[in-house]
């Protein structure tokens, strides 16, 4: 008997059916639980690579990418399941801006080659994109037309089956007042960006199934079609005034539009208003809040996202997770902002607290802007 | 169609791969999908024996389906028997590493979708939040990869490794 159960030990689970160990790794939700899983040992290894059992990986808690020193290839995240960061070498991201994070993906500016590429750090996969019109090298103060990146949007995976990935540049002219301009390329299809009409006030910009919705600093969306971008399909008003405003692809089927203000009080005044892209007309209705939703949103650059918040111990719904640099309703904090918080609002009464995530140091003012950043295996 | 009252009366024989033989109700024996097949297609006369499960994991896997069957379950009882049902397959599943992985493969054997389930759910949970070396003791497994191919793993995500 002795001998039959030790025999039980020795053969365990390094030889169990790979189908059922692939059951288990589609069960682990973080990415760190399913890396792990595939350094265990050569079965286990094999039961995780990415195949069509394994492409539906659940969705991610977004963890921070800390502001950054742009050439340096150290890169932080601070991860909100465990209240820690984690800092990564990455070399193939060291003197390259962040213009953009979603899907698992970063879209990159390089400041010495003026090269635009895309990278997953995680699988360190790289598509290389075309050179963006008027992106120079040198910046010429005699030559009015030279933009710089200011932010981007990664639409979809570009590693997905379906060749369906939009990635779109928002530049800005520094010599014409910062006049904003939008390409698109289509990674491995198109060999040059395709320009499209814009606002010269645009703030950010939605892909969704052959359409452009363009978010304007007044809270207007104008609508565009990918197949001939140069034929404008509407424009919608703000739906409510606001402060500040964001747009947020909730599904491919519906839009999200934000419209935060500070009340006097101190707390902050949270409208939400969708869209479904599926109706017959496009207009803006207003809904109670995000349900059992959390939002992720970033000041700067387009990194925002939406997780189920029950999928993670910790994560509230209903709240609005909003990366800022400082307590911005501090002044002494405003003025010496060694700190990085997560503000987390509470949609239903606007109250908020602070998740401190880093101490910044001294070099605070040379950083770059933080995003969101939803690691992928894909 | 036999009526349910009939069926519960009606006893199958399911005898393991080291000659035990149990008397199962019908609802029970129908929680597996094969023995439900096999039912369905009349070939269940005398005892049907299953070569791959020993008498150990078919006991447990027996009073799993009984619980599901709801044999033995008092419903009346409780204001939300979901909860309790969740509550009573925790306490099910929380066994040691090696009744585990018998489980396991009984279940995908026997087709019991929902014991699949929860005995993957189960590994899972164990794995969750451990590392690597923490998962190799716990599920005593050998480390077979050779220096360069852990170096390559190690590289690509150093901070899972710490």
């Amino acid at each position: 008997m002795a001998s039959d159960s030790e025999k039980r030990e020795e053969k365990q689970w390094s030889e169990f059916p790979e189908e059922l160990l692939v059951l288990i790794f589609k069960k682990l939700r973080l990415i760190s639980d399913c890396i792990r899983f595939g350094g265990v040992c050569k079965s286990w290894r094999s039961a995780s690579q990415p195949t069509a059992a394994t492409s539906s990986l659940h969705p991610q808690l977004p963890l921070l990418l800390l502001p950054y020193l742009c050439f340096t290839d150290s890169r932080s995240f601070f991860s909100l399941s465990t209240n820690s960061i984690h800092t990564l070498s990455l070399p193939n991201t060291c003197c390259k801006e962040i213009l953009a994070s979603s899907h698992g993906w970063l879209l990159l500016a390089d400041f010495k080659t003026k090269a635009i590429s895309l990278l997953n750090p995680i699988t360190e996969a790289q598509i290389q994109l075309p050179p963006l019109p008027e992106y120079h090298p040198e910046i010429d103060g005699t030559n009015l037309t030279t933009v710089v990146p200011h932010k981007g949007v990664i639409s979809s995976s570009p590693s997905s089956a379906e060749h369906d990935c939009v990635v779109i540049t928002i530049t800005c002219q520094p010599w014409k007042s910062h006049r904003r301009h939008v390409n698109f390329c289509r990674p491995g299809r198109d060999e040059v960006w395709t320009k499209l009409k814009t606002s010269p006030i645009l703030d950010s910009v939605v892909y969704s199934k052959g359409r452009f919705y363009m978010l304007d600093l007044a809270g207007v969306v104008t609508v565009y079609d990918a197949v001939d971008p140069s034929v404008k399909i509407l424009s919608l008003p703000k739906p409510a005034f606001a402060l500040q405003y964001f747009l947020v692809k909730a599904s491919e089927t519906e839009l999200l539009f934000c419209a935060y203000s500070r009340e006097l009080s101190g707390g902050m005044d949270l409208r939400h208003f969708k869209m479904d892209l599926s109706g017959q007309m496009l207009e803006w209705s207003e809904i109670d809040g995000i349900g059992d939703k959390a939002l992720f949103l970033t000041r700067e650059k387009c990194s925002c996202s939406m997780v189920c918040a029950r999928d993670f111990p910790g994560c509230k719904e209903g709240c609005v997770y909003y990366e800022t640099p400082f307590f911005d309703d501090d002044l002494v904090d405003a003025f010496l902002p060694q700190n990085h918080n997560i503000k987390v609002i509470n949609i239903k009464d606007g109250s908020y607290e602070f998740i401190r995530c880093a101490a910044l140091g001294t070099s605070a003012k040379h950083l770059m802007a933080p995003v969101w950043f939803t690691p992928s295996l894909y | 169609m036999m009526s349910l009252a009939a069926q519960k009366e009606k006893k199958i024989v399911l005898r393991s791969s080291d000659g035990e033989e149990f008397e199962v109700e019908v609802a029970t024996a129908r929680q597996s999908k094969m023995i439900s097949n096999m039912i369905n297609d009349g070939c269940v006369e005398g005892s049907i024996p299953l070569f791959n499960v020993d008498a150990r994991t078919l006991a447990k896997v027996i009073e799993y389906c009984r619980r599901h069957a709801g044999a033995t379950r008092i419903l009346d009882e409780y204001d939300n028997p979901n909860e309790e049902i969740k509550s009573w397959d925790a306490t099910y599943i929380d066994v040691h590493q090696t009744i585990l992985y018998d489980i396991l493969q009984a279940a995908d054997y026997l087709e019991i979708k929902d014991l699949l389930d929860l005995a993957c759910e189960q590994v899972a949970n164990i794995i969750r939040g451990k590392h690597v070396e923490e998962i190799r003791n716990t599920f005593n497994i050998k480390n077979d990869f050779t220096v360069e191919e852990e170096k390559e793993i190690r590289k690509q995500h150093p901070w899972l490794f710490e």
